[in-house]
């Protein structure tokens, strides 16, 4: 036996002989750490650089609780989220719908099956907690009464010149019922039959509220461009 | 996504950023790192391993002091006579030869004492024995001389071993004298010399090799063992050896234990199932109690035939945050005067959060028939066990997910149970180590860290899952020999 501790001529002494089983499970204890962190290590920094193709590798590790992987994915997809659930909710109550939405991210990862774009399906997990999050706080009312105000056209040249963080600001002002519908059906771009499913209402009713949202979106743009003018 | 619609365009892949403590939130509410779990057998095996070596420890410190005391071979001694053809010189020379205490005792005095000494005053000084030799072989010697002042030569030998105790010749640490012989045993020295003539005669004697301190002197007739308190060693017929007889002892014991549990996956699918009952189901506790008897053999072996029952406690922690609860509602109106007019059904959908937290329990109820090997280790013994174990019955208690990830009941005769453990898991193997320390004539102590690896899974052939649960854990006990 060689010196494994610096502690002289260990190994030397018959008795030595009786401390070889617990020295060698400690090493084994800490070689083994050593071995198992160091890919991991690897792993972060690979990620980081080509993250597309590696991704099914980073929701497995995701699923084997394996925290640096889970912040990987946190990082890659929080900004996204979070512009996702201040569209929905405000800007107020977005960071703990965001929260929300990477814990159920998280929790329910075993359930992707690999099929479609898991951005996609990221993304339906967090509208749908956004969803549940204004169904909780009953912000979801459906406006039934009739609005007899005609649809004035939307000049496609004034939309594009605002910005993302004004239109968001436009959409912001809507009521929460058309804002949902709007959000939806415009920007992430559900049929009237899914939404009318996610929000448990007639699809009839769907569409009101979008062409609501829309009167509404009008009106107000028509208001910011006479105050701009 | 690129579409003619402007919201779309510019606010589809909008990204905010985020502030870090977000990340720190939800870090909280994620279950903790696995990595914490990566060997969850260490401190087992460390405790299981220092209890070991420690024994092996003792043994061999145990055995160490034995050998000190019989690797002295008995001093022989030489007589010869005046007229023998043989100087005195040489035949001290011989004597020495023939004895490893003698011969290192006197190299290490010929360096302090220098060459010119004679051998008859180094030999006066290491022992008696060749003392004696000494003053019969050669009369014109000092003979009075040294057996006059032996006791202040043997304190002299004492400083000089300390002395020279880094001289390269090896030195016992705990100097061992021989006894000195006395005044009667040198006239019977004296006498069986003047009984030999020209032939040399060569007397045997064992002598006891005693540290100078432990060197008591007793009247005769006194009660030595009385006065030194001495116990009976319990654990002197427990090695009964080849003509000892067989005898009887019961083992009782309990002690802590953890169930290492493991998920076979057949295909991916599975594989998510066995991800989700993970993440779902988490250790609490396990505990083993037992009791058995010892039939031991002849030269340490044993067999033991007994009952062992362990149980290992899970939480079920599950929690759905898209739950929905739907009620039926049937409203029935009526007019002023009673009439009924009409009734409306209505489904009322309620969203929230199903959080359940149920304590699952898995019982084993197993007969092992050990083979096992006991190693005296001083006072203790160190014992080895090996061997099958046969389950009687397993059952369980309480709610896993099922592999469509919903709660289902595994209590047996419950309403809507999975059926996904076996009832009986046939054999299964046993190994165990420990150490059996006695504590009176009749009870010893038993500490032995355990073992047992079930082959077969505990889940049914239909299950899609494989699941292991093997268990590890400490037998603290009791044993009892039965006379």
């Amino acid at each position: 036996m060689t010196k494994c501790l610096e502690l002289g001529t260990f190994g030397n002494h018959p008795l030595d002989s009786a401390f070889i089983l617990p020295l060698a499970l400690i090493r084994v204890k800490f070689v083994s750490r050593q071995r198992k962190t160091w890919p991991e290590y690897q792993f972060v920094s690979r990620q980081i650089k080509v993250y597309p193709l590696q991704e099914k590798e980073l929701i497995q590790r995701c699923n084997a609780n394996d925290r640096r992987a889970q912040r990987l994915l946190y990082d890659r997809f929080a900004p996204l989220l979070m512009s996702i659930c201040r569209r929905y909710v405000g800007q107020s109550q977005a960071e703990d719908v965001l929260q929300d939405s990477f814990v159920r991210v998280f929790n329910y990862l075993v359930q992707y099956r690999n099929e479609g774009s898991f951005e996609g399906w990221v993304r339906r997990v967090c509208v749908n907690t956004c969803i549940r999050h204004l169904e909780k706080a009953k912000r979801l009312q459906v406006d039934y009464k009739s609005d007899d105000m005609p649809e004035f056209a939307i000049d496609a040249t004034v939309v594009d010149q605002m910005s993302a963080d004004e239109l968001l600001g436009l959409i912001d002002r809507l009521p929460d019922g058309y804002k949902t519908v709007f959000n939806l059906s415009i920007i992430e771009g559900y049929p009237h039959k899914d939404i009318a499913e996610m929000l448990g209402i007639e699809e009839s009713s769907s569409r009101s509220q979008l062409t609501k949202a829309r009167k509404y979106l009008q009106r107000s743009l028509i208001a910011t461009h006479k105050v701009e003018s | 996504m690129k579409t003619d619609n402007p919201f779309s365009n510019k606010l589809f892949n909008h990204t905010v950023p985020v502030r870090e403590e977000v990340w720190e939130a939800v870090e909280k509410r994620l279950p903790p790192r696995s990595e914490e779990k990566s060997f969850p057998f260490f401190w087992f095996m460390l405790f299981a391993s220092t209890l070991i070596s420690g024994a092996l420890m003792f043994g061999i410190i145990n055995k160490k002091s034995n050998t000190n005391t019989n690797s002295v071979p008995n001093p022989s001694y030489t007589l010869t006579t005046p007229q023998s053809s043989e100087t005195p010189e040489s035949s001290l020379s011989q004597d020495s030869k023939s004895n490893d205490v003698n011969q290192n005792s006197t190299t290490s005095l010929s360096k302090q004492t220098g060459q010119t000494e004679s051998a008859s005053s180094k030999t006066g000084i290491t022992s008696t024995s060749n003392a004696s030799s000494s003053s019969s072989a050669t009369a014109s010697s000092s003979k009075d001389h040294s057996s006059n002042h032996q006791s202040t030569r043997n304190q002299q030998t004492l400083k000089s071993l300390n002395q020279n105790s880094k001289s390269t010749t090896p030195v016992d640490l705990f100097p061992v004298f021989q006894e000195s012989i006395d005044a009667e045993s040198i006239s019977t020295a004296q006498a069986s010399q003047s009984a030999a003539t020209t032939t040399t005669s060569r007397v045997s004697r064992s002598t006891s090799l005693l540290p100078l301190a432990d060197v008591e002197l007793y009247e005769p007739g006194e009660d030595v063992i009385g006065t030194r308190n001495f116990k009976p060693d319990p654990n002197c017929y427990k090695f009964s050896g080849i003509t000892g007889t067989y005898y009887l002892s019961v083992d009782a014991f309990a002690g802590p234990g953890f169930s290492p549990r493991s998920f076979t996956a057949a295909d991916t699918e599975s594989s998510s199932y066995s991800l989700a009952r993970e993440t779902t189901e988490s250790k609490q506790y396990a505990w083993s109690a037992g009791a058995r008897f010892n039939f031991h053999l002849q030269r340490g072996w044993a067999l033991r035939l007994g009952l062992l029952y362990d149980q290992a406690g899970d939480v079920f922690d599950y929690t759905d945050t898209l739950a929905t609860h739907s009620t039926f509602r049937i409203d029935s109106f009526f007019s002023a005067d009673g009439t009924f007019l009409y009734s409306d059904s209505s489904r009322i959908l309620i969203f929230g959060t199903l959080i359940k937290k149920i304590h699952n329990t898995y019982r084993h109820l197993d007969v092992p028939i050990l083979v096992s090997y006991e190693m005296p280790v001083g006072r203790s013994s160190l014992m080895f066990n090996f061997g099958p174990v046969f389950n009687l019955s397993s059952s369980y208690e309480g709610q896993i997910l099922d592999p469509m990830l919903h709660p289902r009941t595994i209590t047996p005769g419950s309403q809507n149970e999975l059926y996904a453990y076996k009832t009986s898991l046939g054999l299964s193997l046993y190994f165990g180590a420990g150490m059996v320390i006695p504590i009176t004539d009749n009870i010893s102590g038993v500490i032995e860290p355990r073992y047992l690896y079930r082959i077969k899974p505990v889940t049914i052939k239909s299950y899609p899952l494989e699941e292991h649960r093997h268990f590890a854990g400490l037998n603290l006990g009791l044993r009892y020999y039965l006379k």
